[in-house]
């Protein structure tokens, strides 16, 4: 039987397969139910130190080659999130919590807080296309930000921080080095790619609400694949490998590509709740087939 | 595995027929084979999209049902015929019918059980509403026991004090119910109180409808995809049914705040 199993700055997984933030984490029992489906991992939903309502509807569209949100990040702020995370101790898998703000300040005064939950590490999403204020729109993936954002967390919480990185840069590398410089523990690679749009072309407008948004699934994977393959090379740190991985040949081909775990999302609207597991499966079988014994043996295995 | 694209298309609106002072059905141009209970998003572009229920079917034609609430609801309202919205769906899992069912609905949840009372006429309807002027769908279904909390129409009570002395004599195995989230909670209370089982269509905010985005959960279900119809077996485990929902932040408050703060 494959060993399936991965450590993730000292976090051991199941198997490698993490939910993304901002799919179904919204909640403890839905973050419950994914861990207990099969997932290796689960990241909660991102949160802002104010409420956000985020953007109106549309907020997330599929197309022929993946999907398409902006959903602003809506969440309730820090304090009732604190409240809603109490208490993880029937959740069958680690739990990553995912902080957003809109300068160092920001996150640090989020983070010194979710720092105190039961999580097992803090992703830090500088990266998003779609949020004013947040993300690339607020600069904060230039390996200058990403350096002094990661720095100001690192000073107030010991966990491990993962730090996810946009695609959309020149030289993904510099700012996977920037993260790590600041102290950071890992990198998640990639956030959605964009900002992209689709047009009703009946109503002639853009159909999300927010006119443009984040593309995700099948068309960001070979492009989440490379950004993975350059960071792996710049940095010692592990790589959370996440851009369109439905299925075990993916999550394997992230891994040979320097991946140490998988972020699985889009892939939750093809396969449902299930898709953890069903991926761990498959990857097992491609293992035993192929006389691999442990799972971490793949990690770079492109690189060699 | 199945990858579909999910994007509103437009629709145009045929008809718009007025049910009530605050209630309008816009009949819209639209081939669709749904369940009654599944639900369409609706899009009216540069605004917003909301979940509505498909509240009649005719071929090549669906409807939908709309309350004055907010500015969504208002824009919709103020449609005629020959302008379009987009529509996507249907989503979700409908009432599953079973022999000796009851339908129970209040306000405009009546039009989430419409067509399950077309598909299945011999059910008994009990349905209520505030008062006279809130009561639809009269011609629709003549059978229909109405009850208004004023009385200015049918009997002046809860419609769940019409189906209690039946269900205590054992005339149903299963209740379809749809309305204010208070009155669903109370006729499957008084379900489990007699062994009866309960079908309810819950309603929460929602965005992708399709279960990606984790926003309309109650429980650790997601109206979207797992309901918006559940069963009792369902409905057991649901501590916030009945009690909370979710703003759009995901702010958890009770059924009152959410209605105050609902923008549809």
């Amino acid at each position: 039987m494959a060993d399936l199993s991965v450590s993730l700055c000292g976090i051991k997984l199941a198997n490698p397969t993490v939910m993304a933030s901002g799919i179904l984490g919204t909640t403890r029992l839905l973050l419950r139910r994914a861990a207990a489906s099969g997932a290796g991992a689960v990241t909660m939903k991102s949160v802002s130190l104010l409420s956000r309502g985020g953007h109106p509807n549309p907020t997330i569209l599929s197309f022929d080659a993946g999907m398409i949100n902006a959903v602003g990040y809506s969440n309730p702020g820090l304090e009732e999130t604190l409240k809603e995370f109490a208490d993880l101790s029937d959740i069958p898998a680690p739990l990553f919590a995912s902080v957003v703000g809109q300068n160092a300040d920001e996150f640090s005064r989020v983070a010194e807080r979710i720092t105190k939950l039961p999580f097992a590490a803090i992703e830090l999403p500088l990266s998003c296309p779609h949020t004013p204020g947040y993300g690339t729109l607020a600069g904060q993936s230039t390996p200058e930000a990403t350096f002094e954002i990661t720095a100001a967390v690192r000073k107030v919480t010991d966990k491990p921080i993962f730090v996810k990185v946009s695609p959309n840069v020149p030289a993904i590398g510099e700012v996977a080095s920037a993260a790590e410089k600041g102290g950071a523990s890992a990198i998640t690679a990639v956030n959605s790619m964009g900002p992209g749009m689709l047009i009703n072309i009946e109503a002639r407008r853009p159909m999300l609400a927010f006119k443009m948004g984040g593309v995700t699934g099948a068309a960001l994977r070979p492009v989440a694949v490379r950004c993975v393959y350059d960071i792996y090379k710049t940095v010692k740190i592990p790589i959370i490998g996440t851009g369109g991985v439905s299925c075990g040949a993916h999550a394997i081909e992230m891994m040979m590509a320097g991946a140490t775990a998988v972020g699985v999302g889009s892939a939750v609207f093809d396969g449902g709740m299930g898709v953890f597991a069903q991926i761990a499966r498959e990857m097992e079988d491609w293992m035993d087939r192929n006389g691999v014994e442990k799972v971490e043996e793949l990690i770079g295995a492109a690189h060699r | 595995m199945r990858h579909t694209v999910e994007q509103p298309v437009m629709a145009r609106v045929m008809e718009v027929l007025d049910d009530a002072p605050e209630l309008r059905t816009l009949w819209l141009e639209r081939k669709m084979k749904f369940q009654p209970g599944q639900f369409v998003m609706i899009w009216i572009p540069e605004l917003d999209e909301k979940p509505y229920a498909v509240s009649a079917q005719a071929p090549g034609h669906i409807a939908i049902t709309v309350r004055k609430r907010g500015p969504f609801s208002t824009r919709l309202m103020e449609m005629r015929p020959g302008e379009t919205v987009g529509v996507r769906g249907p989503y979700g899992h409908g009432f599953v019918p079973k022999p000796n069912g009851a339908i129970i609905a209040g306000g405009c949840g009546l039009a989430m059980v419409a067509t399950l009372k077309e598909a299945r006429p011999e059910m008994p309807l009990f349905f209520g509403a505030k008062t006279a002027d809130e009561v639809i769908y009269r011609d629709r279904f003549p059978d229909m026991e109405v009850c208004t909390d004023d009385g200015t129409t049918g009997y002046r009570c809860f419609p769940t004090d019409r189906l209690r002395p039946r269900l205590e004599r054992g005339e149903f195995k299963v209740v379809y119910t749809c309305g204010p989230e208070v009155m669903m909670r109370a006729v499957f209370d008084l379900c489990e109180k007699h062994g009866v089982e309960c079908q309810a269509a819950l309603e929460r905010y929602m965005k992708c409808g399709f279960g990606l985005c984790g926003q309309c959960t109650c429980g650790d279900q997601l109206v979207c995809q797992d309901g918006p119809v559940f069963d009792s077996k369902a409905l057991r485990r649901m501590e916030e049914f009945g009690r909370s929902a979710r703003l759009k932040s995901g702010q958890k408050v009770t059924l009152k705040q959410y209605a105050d703060g609902r923008s549809c």
